[in-house]
């Protein structure tokens, strides 16, 4: 007697086990291959101020009261702006990244955006060896505020310039000192 | 025997049916197309780039890009530039601040992209390690407004 074996039979299922063995071996793959990060971006929409636009100093000075300035110097911060006279903020010893006190900054921008309602620009002018961290750091603080939840805008447009020397702005002086107190404040050469 | 037959006959398609797998190949299915979605095979990530962290929550948009690490400067993932103890070493070409192969990479990069509109201006992604100093990202910026891309993003780590 022949007995022949039915190859299909009706209501056979696919075999699904080598697609799920696929899968399985794909996505391992996939998730060694993919960042699992969130990447996001400051905006600047100014290249930096070169020193051959610079305007007449008599337009410098008419501009000046109108100026919000951040100097990022090796010792602190220097903001001008924010009160009367320019607001200081040493950070600690050794002045790592980590050390700027970035909090103090952001208050010194609230009080700034106060004092200055009408304009959106704010100048950061940092020294030649300050870590590109700290610049995004002051970027932060300067752009926006977050509290409870809340996020309230600064000064939406950021000028970058290149920043004051060191030896000028009196940042030698120890953290415990007053950077830029020394020195009257000097407009960034070049800002419009 | 008939009806012993029929026993295990009816015992096999009973152990057929032990598993299935259907809802968990749904699963994965789904899985595998959330990690395909994703995906960027365009990025190139540098494990050596150090991004630093900023509380900004504007999502990067695509573009061309510049990368500045400790090392070197690379545009669009080609070295043109090689720093030395990072900073830009004093035997390269400069104008003015602009450094020379940044400049020429940069506008080799523009005539070959073209923003979406004529009246865009072209916009350049900086990925830039947190440790550069701002002497070396100085000059890349100024290269960059030399070749023709006055404004530019800075690409960093979202998340508190």
């Amino acid at each position: 007697m022949i007995v022949r074996k039915r190859r299909n039979p009706v209501g056979a299922e696919i075999d699904l086990t080598p697609v799920l063995s696929t899968i399985i071996h794909i996505i391992p793959i996939v998730l060694i291959a993919v960042r699992f990060v969130t990447m996001n971006e400051h905006v600047v929409d100014r290249a930096p101020i070169q020193a051959s636009e610079a305007p007449s100093r008599q337009k410098l000075d008419e501009q000046d009261a109108e100026r919000v300035v951040v100097r990022i110097l090796g010792s602190g911060f220097a903001v001008h702006g924010a009160a009367e006279a320019d607001t200081v903020i040493p950070c600690r010893a050794p002045c790592t990244p980590a050390d700027y006190d970035y909090a103090q900054l952001s208050d010194a921008m609230v009080a700034a955006r106060d004092r200055h309602p009408k304009t959106q620009q704010v100048i950061v002018a940092p020294a030649a060896t300050v870590p590109y961290e700290v610049i995004i750091g002051v970027f932060d603080a300067a752009t926006h505020r977050k509290a409870g939840g809340k996020v309230e805008p600064l000064f939406s447009d950021p000028v970058l310039v290149d920043g004051v020397s060191e030896a000028s702005s009196g940042a030698g002086t120890p953290a415990t000192g007053s950077p830029g107190a020394a020195t009257p404040y000097a407009p960034p050469s070049g800002v419009p | 025997m008939k009806k012993y037959k029929r026993h295990a006959r009816r015992k096999r398609n009973e152990l057929d049916h032990g598993l299935i797998i259907t809802s968990m190949v749904d699963m994965f299915t789904l899985v595998l197309l959330f990690l395909l979605v994703f995906y960027d095979p365009s990025y190139s990530g540098d494990s050596s780039m150090e991004l630093p962290h900023a509380s900004i929550e504007r999502a990067v948009e695509k573009g061309p890009s510049v990368r500045v690490t400790p090392e070197a400067v690379t545009v669009e993932g080609k070295s043109v530039l090689r720093l030395a103890n990072g900073l830009v070493g004093a035997d390269v070409a400069r104008s003015g601040p602009a450094v020379v192969p940044v400049v020429e990479a940069l506008t080799a990069l523009k005539s070959t992209n073209a923003p979406p509109s004529v009246d865009a201006e072209p916009v350049l992604l900086v990925e830039c390690d947190r440790r550069v100093a701002w002497s070396v990202l100085r000059a890349v910026l100024d290269s960059a407004s030399q070749a023709g891309y006055p404004r530019y993003r800075f690409v960093v780590l979202g998340g508190d």
